[in-house]
């Protein structure tokens, strides 16, 4: 699996992804670690079938110890369906996810995780330094839905929202927003349910302050390819299956 | 090597799944004996005085059936929780082996990051695990021995019911067909826990 980093001041992002070792049919997930002194945080860890490739990439850059909390955008297994196995290796994980969602996302454990749900108006955290911010993005796509956002790195992890259905070994970052967005339109038309909850986040995420926006499949937005994203997102019609 | 062991923690789940199913199938024909019982005491009834002696047999003959529903209650408990042990155990080693795969990518880098020492954790808590699931396993074993005494005892009554049925005249072919019914039965219980016991037994010896 391939590792990057993406911030790296006081406290590191790090990218991982693109694993050669995916079995062929599932999809190809991005994985995000914060990494700020003796504590590490997985955004969207992933699936059980990716779990030995994110461990290994994960304690390349980390030791065991340090792995001590767990984020989950929303319920969906491409995200935590490999919570068990963490669960079993660190049992005193914690794991911050929707309020909404804990009693069906404990299913992937034996149940006893420590579940720090996300209320639907949002929280934040603080890792060791950096702050992090759980913004609300319910209904995209899934009805308790949240991105985080560190307003220091400028980063926000934007869950399934920027979502693009790449090849094998495509690059970590959009190149050219105009080509990069045909790869984008079938997710966001299909899977993202509702217009009115789309024109509210974007209402919203246009007053954070974001150098890079970083999806849980495909690739990073970075400058002036957020802004773009939001303008193409906006003029979207999402929701389309209900149409027949 | 981790399909081998996945392998070993399946066979244990479905061991133990198999001992319930046939569990199961002992409260069904218990609960036929018991219907026997009654039936006979309704025969000896109508004979009067010719089944005076077959009164406290259909007695007992229904106590056992009784016994043996609790006792097969009582297993299912423990099997239970044993079942629980073994996807538990299942699940454990699943993560053993995947962990194992990080290791073998980290390489040297394994030892320094603290994965190693997480492993051998592991490794340990399994076999602590699988010390408790063989007592598990063996409590579950001498229930299926208790149940076996009351199936003796309802064996040996069968055979003084067959004599006392020669006594009831008119009633005696209706008292031996009772009488044949439940040694059918008690036969069948028997079948079932040798079954059962087996299961068992494979798992215990598959722990060493
Ligand atoms: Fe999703
Ligand atoms: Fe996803």
């Amino acid at each position: 699996m391939k590792t990057q980093k993406i911030y790296d001041e006081n406290y590191q992002w790090i990218v991982m992804g693109r694993d050669p070792d995916k079995p062929e049919k599932i999809i190809d997930t991005n994985q995000y670690i914060i990494r700020d002194g003796k504590k590490t945080m997985l955004l969207d860890p992933g699936g059980i079938e990716i779990f030995s490739s994110v461990l290994a990439a994960t304690l390349s850059e980390t030791n065991i110890e340090n792995i001590t909390d767990l984020f989950a955008s929303h319920q969906d297994p491409d995200i935590i369906s490999s919570l068990g196995l963490w669960n079993e290796i660190i049992p005193d994980i914690n794991l911050y996810g929707p309020s909404i969602w804990e009693g069906f996302i404990r299913h992937f454990s034996s149940g006893d995780v420590n579940y720090i749900g996300i209320p639907d108006a949002g929280s934040s955290m603080v890792l060791e330094t950096v702050e992090l911010q759980f913004i609300p993005a319910h209904y995209l796509h899934a009805s308790g839905n949240f991105h985080v956002y560190d307003a220091t790195a400028k980063i926000l992890m934007s869950g399934d929202v920027g979502a693009a259905l790449e090849s094998p070994g495509a690059p970590i970052f959009v190149d050219d927003f105009n080509e990069h967005k045909e790869k984008m339109r079938m997710f966001h038309r299909r899977w993202m349910p509702s217009n009115d909850a789309k024109i509210d986040w974007i209402r919203r995420v246009r007053d954070l302050d974001i150098n890079m926006m970083c999806p849980q499949h495909g690739r990073i937005f970075k400058g002036d390819d957020v802004k773009r994203f939001l303008d193409w997102f906006e003029a979207l019609d999402v929701g389309v299956a209900i149409h027949g | 090597m981790v399909s081998e062991e996945m392998d070993e923690g399946a066979k244990q789940f479905l061991a133990v799944a198999s001992v319930q199913a046939e569990l199961f199938a002992v409260t069904h024909i218990s609960k036929r004996i018991s219907l026997s019982a009654k039936n006979a005491k309704a025969i000896a009834a109508r004979a009067g005085s010719q089944a005076l002696g077959f009164h406290p047999i259909t007695d007992f003959i229904d106590d056992v059936a009784t016994n043996i529903t609790l006792l097969v209650e009582e297993i299912n408990v423990d099997a239970l929780r044993l079942s629980s042990f073994a996807i538990a155990n299942r699940n454990r080693m699943k993560t053993i082996g995947r962990v194992k795969d990080a290791q073998e990518t980290l390489g040297l880098r394994a030892d320094d990051c603290g994965l190693t020492n997480k492993i051998k954790e592991l490794e340990s808590t399994k076999e602590k695990f699988l010390i408790e699931y063989g007592r598990k396993s063996s409590d579950v074993l001498e229930a299926l021995t208790e149940i076996r005494t009351q199936l003796q005892a309802a064996e040996m009554i069968c055979t003084t019911s067959r004599t006392e049925a020669t006594r009831a005249g008119d009633f005696q072919s209706n008292l031996e067909v009772v009488a044949e019914e439940v040694s059918q039965a008690v036969m069948q219980i028997k079948d079932v826990l040798q079954t059962s016991k087996l299961h068992l037994s494979q798992l215990t010896v598959r722990r060493r």
